[in-house]
């Protein structure tokens, strides 16, 4: 690992005297690869600790901050991106997208401690159903680009979730966070009788325990969460299936999750186990209103590496998870009837210079007690690749890999590339590409109906898709990060993604007035294409010693090939800006500030929608201005931590989906308590 | 005017706090409803507070702070619809006649408003007894 080979470079015949005159282009690319590889080959770290740290195109967020901001929610977390974008119904499931990606293409991963778990269910994004709490995290990954320093090569980005590493000892934690949105008929009810009494934040309930000695470490919690439809006009729409008696529209989550690790660091071994259970609301663009909904989770999965011979390392993760969407009560008995089970293997290996790996997942779709009324209940994906790694001097590396992907029955093939400079301590830049063509990724809901899964009350019903020329996809990285203990540290990344012969749905979505509810057609759209190119840029400085401030903000563009791509760009705000500003009042005493700002959006598939309903369900979402304010104090030893914040500070009514709540100034009180003994260890 | 408000009672606990002092408590508020259409009700205000304080000459101190927590109303009406909770938000006002080091008297005014739609805005004069002491250890220990 990192061991260099002394090997001049002149051992090897150059690039001209091997092709002649070079005359052709990619010969030339071909040679300067070969010259930088082979004459150069001092190999890449694949050990580095490189979680919870920054780098170009992926953004931290760690445990500190989630205290500081008093987050209860692991999809909440999502608001100090820039990079992502995220949409929101009801404020408790976000969907959210890497940037360049329009809401719909990406096929994001998702991994907890490096075991990859899936990420949606029918295309809905499950984060804040995962049976982790927000409590038990050292730090979350958002990365952005092209991700090729895990073991599976990503381009449509990852969230990387690290729980934390419990201490040596006992420890116990148990945590309340509350909070309450304004704006509450209170006791003028005559004003607006109709108006919806809870308005309630959470509570969410969390309490674990830890055990840690020197070769391994258990952690299990628990959390309880509610979250309660405060929005009016939501309210009536969700009421058209929810019926459970004495109580108000709400989602439920109960879970429980289990994690350990064991062998000496960092070559740790890790599994990870858990099951929730969530009573939830569902509101799917096919069906335009909430099905009421119990989606229950089971999950198992490992990751670890292990020493080959010499200073060959091999990196594993397994999982099977389980998502059954079944019957909550509703007037109609309506049950999305749905179980989803996921089998996945990563592995690669480092050997010298060499790197080989594999990712294979399997999913079975089940409706009902039978698969039969599936065409294919099985997908099947499996992904090999080979690549090389490689120095350029003392201060750069390269690294090429080829990967072939065999999807449904066909095969597709992704190049990629990527080279890094480090010219000082402080600094790198690195351009990073892809390109390929492969089988469409079928984990959403409309793939799944073309297979003959009926969604309830959906119209639409699939025409297959096996002939259809495969998706074409093109991704350009480029960044420079600065670094270090002190002083100014900032960032900026450059991003290009290309698409052709994409999937898309296309909606038309009507307003049924009788219903409270929308009507949607729907229909999928071969061949979209379409370019989203964009900037993003952080800085990260100190006025004063007390006083740390971080700026980042994202500029993006889609240019489009056809409308139906328009459309999808439009949703998401070009420019989206997030500012925070920390000042250490004193010892274990924190203020911070959270100010957000996102450009105004379009939803075109619903303005003839937004017309009918008197504009209740606004087609065009102005730009969004949000400041947050939070207060945190650690007292009794860092064993009691209480925050007590207000969001949404300036009361700007902010609405984040066109068939989305209304959210006003929020208060939160979040208090945590921790005690570690080492007593008997 | 929609409630004449009735009398209440206040409890609080303040330490030293960095600049300042920082406070907590319960108040609880009645109020009678002056017009037919609304509900009589009774309030109960949980709070966090922050403030700062000014010794004059003497005995006298004046204290300037605002409080922030969660107004519970209780309705006198139908069961199903007797209760809601709002975020609040007040200042406070107070001077203290210290008696001796442990004893004090004091008149405290507060403004304030809850985030109902409409705001309910309030006011309140409140006259008590103020007692002072170390804290005990333990309280020591987790404040720091």
């Amino acid at each position: 690992m990192g061991k260099a080979t002394e090997q001049g470079a002149s051992e090897y015949p150059s690039c001209p005297e091997r092709s002649g005159q070079c005359a052709q282009y990619f010969f030339a690319v071909l040679c300067l690869w070969q010259t930088l590889a082979l004459a150069l080959p001092a190999y890449g770290q694949p050990d580095e600790q490189t979680a919870c740290v920054p780098d170009i195109g992926k953004e931290v967020i760690t445990r500190e901050d989630i205290l500081r901001h008093g987050f209860s929610r692991l999809a909440d977390v999502l608001a100090l991106s820039t990079l992502w974008h995220t949409a929101g119904l009801e404020g408790y499931h976000w969907q959210t997208a890497p940037p360049g990606f329009p809401e719909g293409t990406a096929r994001w991963n998702l991994y907890i401690d490096d075991i990859p778990v899936a990420s949606r269910v029918l295309g809905r994004n499950r984060l804040n159903a995962l049976p982790v709490s927000l409590s038990d995290l050292a730090c979350i990954e958002i990365v952005s680009g092209t991700d090729m320093e895990e073991s599976a090569f990503l381009h449509a980005g990852a969230l990387r979730i690290y729980t934390q590493k419990p201490k040596f000892g006992l420890s116990m934690e148990a945590g309340v966070a509350v909070g309450n949105e304004i704006n509450d008929p209170g006791p003028f009810r005559y004003t607006l009788p109709e108006t919806i009494n809870i308005d309630r934040i959470g509570p969410v309930q969390t309490a674990s325990m830890s055990v840690g000695k020197k070769t391994w470490q258990g952690h299990a919690s628990g959390r309880l969460d509610e979250l309660h439809v405060t929005d009016a006009a939501l309210h009536d729409r969700a009421r058209r299936l929810y019926y459970i008696p004495g109580t108000q529209t709400h989602i439920r989550t109960q879970a429980l999750g289990f994690s350990g690790a064991f062998g000496p660091h960092p070559r740790n071994q890790r599994i990870l186990a858990g099951i929730s259970h969530t009573g939830d609301i569902a509101f799917f663009p096919e069906t335009g209103f909430e099905i009421p909904t119990t989606h229950r989770i089971a999950l198992l999965g490992a990751a670890g590496t292990l020493p080959l011979r010499g200073d060959g390392v091999v990196r594993y993760a397994v999982s099977s998870s389980r998502d059954a969407l079944e019957l909550r009560p509703n007037r109609e008995d309506t049950d999305l009837d749905w179980t989803q089970r996921q089998f996945v293997a990563e592995a690669d290996a480092h050997v010298r210079m060499l790197r080989i790996g594999g990712h294979a997942r399997t999913l079975r779709g089940q409706t009902g007690q039978t698969s039969r009324l599936l065409s294919d209940a099985n997908l099947f994906d499996l992904r090999l690749f080979g690549g090389l790694d490689a120095r350029i001097g003392q201060r750069g590396r390269t690294r090429l890999v080829m990967e072939w992907i065999r999807r449904e029955g066909r095969s597709g093939a992704v190049a990629y590339a990527s080279m890094e400079m480090q010219p000082g301590a402080k600094q790198r830049f690195r351009l990073a590409g892809s390109y390929g063509a492969a089988p469409p990724d079928a984990r959403n809901l409309w793939l799944w109906q073309e297979r003959g899964y009926r969604l309830p009350y959906s119209t639409f019903r699939g025409t297959g898709i096996d002939e259809k020329p495969l998706p074409r996809r093109a991704t350009v990285d480029a960044g420079w990060i600065r670094q270090g203990p002190s002083g100014v540290s900032g960032s900026v990344f450059l991003f290009y993604r290309g698409f052709w012969n994409d999937i898309l749905p296309e909606y038309a979505i009507a307003w049924d007035g009788d219903e409270s509810s929308f009507n949607t057609a729907t229909r999928l759209f071969q061949g979209a294409g379409g370019h989203a190119a964009g900037i993003s840029g952080t800085m990260a400085f100190r006025l004063s010693p007390a006083l740390h401030q971080r700026i980042s903000g994202t500029f993006e563009a889609v240019r489009r090939d056809g409308p139906l791509w328009l459309a999808y760009g439009e949703r998401i705000p070009r420019l989206r800006i997030a500012a925070i500003t920390t000042l250490a009042v004193a010892d274990r005493f924190n203020l911070s500030a959270l100010v957000r700002y996102a450009s105004a959006t379009s939803w075109p598939e619903y303005r003839e929608a937004s017309i009918e309903a008197a504009e209740v369900w606004p087609w065009r979402l102005p730009e969004r201005f949000l400041v947050d304010l939070t207060a945190s104090k650690r007292m009794a030893g860092d064993h009691l931590n209480i925050s007590m914040g207000l969001r949404n500070l300036l009361n700007d009514p902010v609405r984040f989906h066109p068939a989305g709540a209304v959210f006003y100034m929020e208060f939160h009180l979040s208090v945590a308590a921790r005690f570690t003994s080492i007593a008997g260890f | 005017m929609h409630w004449q408000k009735a009398s209440g009672i206040t409890f609080a606990a303040a330490t030293p706090f960095y600049v300042g002092e920082v406070e907590t408590g319960v108040a609880l508020h009645r109020y009678s409803a002056v017009r037919r259409e609304t509900p009589s009700f009774d309030a109960l205000f949980t709070f966090a507070g922050w403030g700062v304080g000014y010794t004059a000459p003497r005995a006298f101190s004046w204290y300037a702070g605002m409080r922030t927590g969660i107004y519970h109303m209780l309705f006198e009406e139908e069961v199903g619809d007797e209760e809601e909770k709002e975020f609040s938000l007040a200042l406070v006002s107070r001077i203290d006649l210290h008696l001796s080091q442990t004893v004090r008297l004091f008149v405290e005014g507060h403004m304030m408003r809850t985030y109902t739609l409409p705001r309910l805005d309030t006011a309140g004069l409140t006259g008590g007894i103020g007692l002072r002491f170390r804290n005990p250890d333990w309280l020591r220990a987790i404040l720091k």
